[in-house]
């Protein structure tokens, strides 16, 4: 039997430590750890409810746009206020929701993924004329490839013209991306961090000019995913077709819906949004979304128990950093006590199980294509091919919303703070569902939660010793090369992990940036 | 023939975690800073904890100066000044990602050949990283000493003329 320790598998964006145990070519275990403790409670707690929308944002730098959205949508619920938000308030946020999403999902697949499948090393048989490839072949010359590190040896399968077209594609992405939160910013103000997104509506005013502004840049988007990012992610499906088969988890999905399609209904969880709301497992029977049936659970996170199987407005967070058995800072969400999986499959899945035509086309013509059942969705391959299907069914979305706007008229309705109140705010973030609980006494925060899309993910094994569900993912995996498994960074970079995210410390030449001790 | 001539562009960042105390100097310093510089050709920017700023620099820039938590293991306080020469940018095995955004950002730049033709990094040794949002004492009483780090930068960045 032998330990294998990825640490850290993120290529940019956070700390997570993934722990595998194999025996005869085979993972036998696996424990997911998140490394940082997350304390944005104990920040929040006796401020003003409205800096939940300020600081829940500077929780992640990847993510601000989806927590701002989602400590919105919680204080309108706190305020009363969730079904007055005027249409142009309401059409703006999910314009910049969705352009966060564009951006995020190009970055993950070009920045953190492609480099798991493309080898950008073929760039030295490069012979052409493109300055910034010639370029990346220089530095490839000299071995210089920090950025598309790390990375394993020894399974790469994509023809030498694909991994250097594919290297070209990483530098349109940067470009890419860059579009899509100049677009963001049209609405947002500024990015990261936007500050337009407010309770009641948005600060924006929508006028002609900034439609516009948005629809070139969104068209410029919507060319690049049909005819540069989709092709690219099912290039990677043919030549790693196995990967249909690898790393299905644990067969549970978990969608809170993302973009309002309408304003009217208070109630998050049975408001029309664009993609759906509910539970779906491999049998794609679309479940009732229920968040009562949301409990966190400790056993196996440095909390003290006695904050274990909570609904998260009961949340604690009591940390225990010595405490015997546990092995990671994540808590472990269940949903009616069961382990889900969150993320772009989850939502994809749910709004394929609902029958929405345009997603179903989408869906049933890649799997058609690759001669696979709905079932090969829950793999490797499959959350990478609904992470551009939803890229590209929200950035054809936009347009139409896009129209639905009135300029002149307001994008913001008036509240008064409560003394008391709860408030609850769902929404599906780049990389999942993503919950936000507040309790509002004497005009001010008592108790804030946040339950983030890595920690249903990466989370630990439950009270009842359930693995999480990145864990069930690795379990069961056949590695190939102990000495490189490349296998498991790409189950688990598949999941998009980012936990604990948002740290940005640089070390002058020659010295070791030290692990963090956080208690 | 006349050379056409104009003033540098400028671009400052300030990175960091708002949340994390020291970690969010570089954020502390922006909001300080912001509102205080009438110069259209500078922009001060709130990088905040954006995995890299690959899209809040624009390409045609004369000089960056970035401004983040270093951590050498000084003495907390100890102000920091460097360029992209000094700083390990090849490292194949990082230990840590959180070096990453800044030394990404700046390696992919120079990949691209867009790296501005002065950038330097003003940092400062932070005390505490942890949670909560004001500065230890020892960092809050020498972010005056930083700012006019930083302004020195852009005056002496401003003197010169650039080809256009």
């Amino acid at each position: 039997m032998s330990k294998i320790v990825v640490d850290p598998i993120t290529r940019i964006e956070g700390h997570l430590k993934v722990e595998v145990t194999t025996e005869n070519g085979v993972v036998k275990d696996a424990h997911s750890s998140g490394m940082l403790f997350r304390g944005i409670e104990i920040i929040l707690r006796g401020r003003d409810p409205r800096d939940a929308q300020r600081y829940t944002q500077r929780i992640c730098g990847v993510c601000p746009t989806s927590h701002s959205i989602a400590s919105t949508l919680n204080l309108d619920s706190a305020f009363g206020i969730s079904d007055k938000i005027p249409d142009n308030g309401r059409i703006v946020r999910n314009l910049i929701l969705g352009a966060a999403h564009i951006a995020d999902h190009i970055l993950h697949f070009y920045h953190l993924t492609a480099l798991d499948y493309v080898d950008v090393t073929k760039v030295l048989k490069y012979d052409g004329n493109d300055p910034v490839l010639n370029s990346v072949k220089e530095f490839a010359k000299r071995g210089e490839l920090a950025p598309f590190v790390p990375r394993y040896e020894g399974d790469y399968r994509l023809s030498d013209q694909i991994n250097i077209e594919a290297t070209a594609h990483y530098v349109k992405a940067l470009e890419m991306r860059r579009k899509a939160q100049e677009m963001l910013t049209i609405f947002g103000g500024k990015m990261p961090h936007n500050m337009a997104v407010i309770p009641g509506g948005v600060t924006e005013t929508v006028t002609v000019d900034k439609i516009a502004s948005f629809l070139w840049r969104l068209n410029e988007l919507r060319d690049f995913i049909d005819n540069v990012y989709i092709p690219d992610v099912l290039a990677v499906a043919e030549a790693y077709s196995d990967y249909f088969e690898i790393g299905a988890g644990c067969g549970n999905l978990l969608s809170y819906g993302s973009f309002d399609l309408e304003g009217g209904n208070p109630d998050y969880t049975k408001r029309d949004r664009l993609l759906k709301q509910g539970t779906v497992s491999t049998d794609l029977k679309l479940g009732t979304l229920d968040t009562n049936k949301i409990m966190e659970y400790v056993k196996h996170s440095w909390y003290a128990d006695s904050s274990t199987g909570k609904h998260p407005t009961q949340g604690m967070t009591e940390p225990q950093p010595h405490k015997k058995g546990a092995y990671s800072w994540a808590k472990a969400p269940r949903y009616d006590g069961k382990v889900y999986e969150v993320g772009p499959l989850a939502r994809i899945a749910a709004t394929y199980a609902s029958g929405e035509p345009a997603v179903k086309n989408l869906v049933d013509s890649v799997l058609s294509r690759f001669k696979a059942s709905p079932k090969a969705l829950f793999s490797v391959l499959g959350r990478h091919a609904a992470r551009a299907l939803y890229t590209k069914f929200v950035a054809d979305s936009m347009p139409g919303w896009l129209l639905q706007l009135k300029p002149g008229e307001s994008a913001y309705a008036d509240y008064e703070i409560p003394e008391q109140a709860m408030g609850l705010g769902l929404v599906d973030a780049a990389r999942g569902a993503l919950g936000h609980w507040i309790e509002i006494k004497d005009k001010k925060i008592a108790n804030y939660q946040c339950v983030v899309p890595s920690t249903w993910n990466l989370g630990p094994r439950d009270d009842k010793g359930q693995p999480g569900p990145v864990e069930q993912a690795l379990i069961g995996t056949k590695i190939k090369d102990e000495n490189n498994p490349y296998e498991i960074g790409r189950i688990v970079r598949s999941f998009d992990p980012c936990l604990a995210c948002a740290i940005h410390v640089i070390t002058p030449k020659g010295r070791t940036i030290g692990i963090y001790k956080v208690c | 023939m006349q050379t056409l001539r104009r003033s540098p562009r400028i671009t400052v960042l300030g990175i960091g975690n708002l949340l994390l105390k020291d970690e969010g100097i570089g954020v502390h310093l922006v909001q300080k800073l912001s509102g205080t510089l009438d110069n259209a050709n500078v922009k001060i920017i709130d990088a905040g904890t954006s995995p890299d700023f690959l899209s809040l620099v624009d390409g045609n820039i004369d000089k960056l100066i970035v401004v983040d938590a270093v951590k050498a293991g000084n003495e907390p306080g100890t102000i920091y000044r460097f360029s992209p020469d000094n700083l390990d940018l090849d490292s194949t095995s990082p230990i840590s990602l959180h070096e990453i955004g800044v030394l990404d950002s700046l390696k992919i730049m120079a990949l691209f050949d867009s790296l501005p033709e002065s950038t330097v990094i003003i940092g400062i040794e932070p005390k505490t990283i942890d949670f909560g949002l004001d500065l230890s004492p020892e960092v809050e009483e020498k972010l005056p000493e930083l700012i006019n780090l930083v302004l020195k930068e852009i005056e002496e960045t401003t003197a010169m003329e650039v080809k256009k």
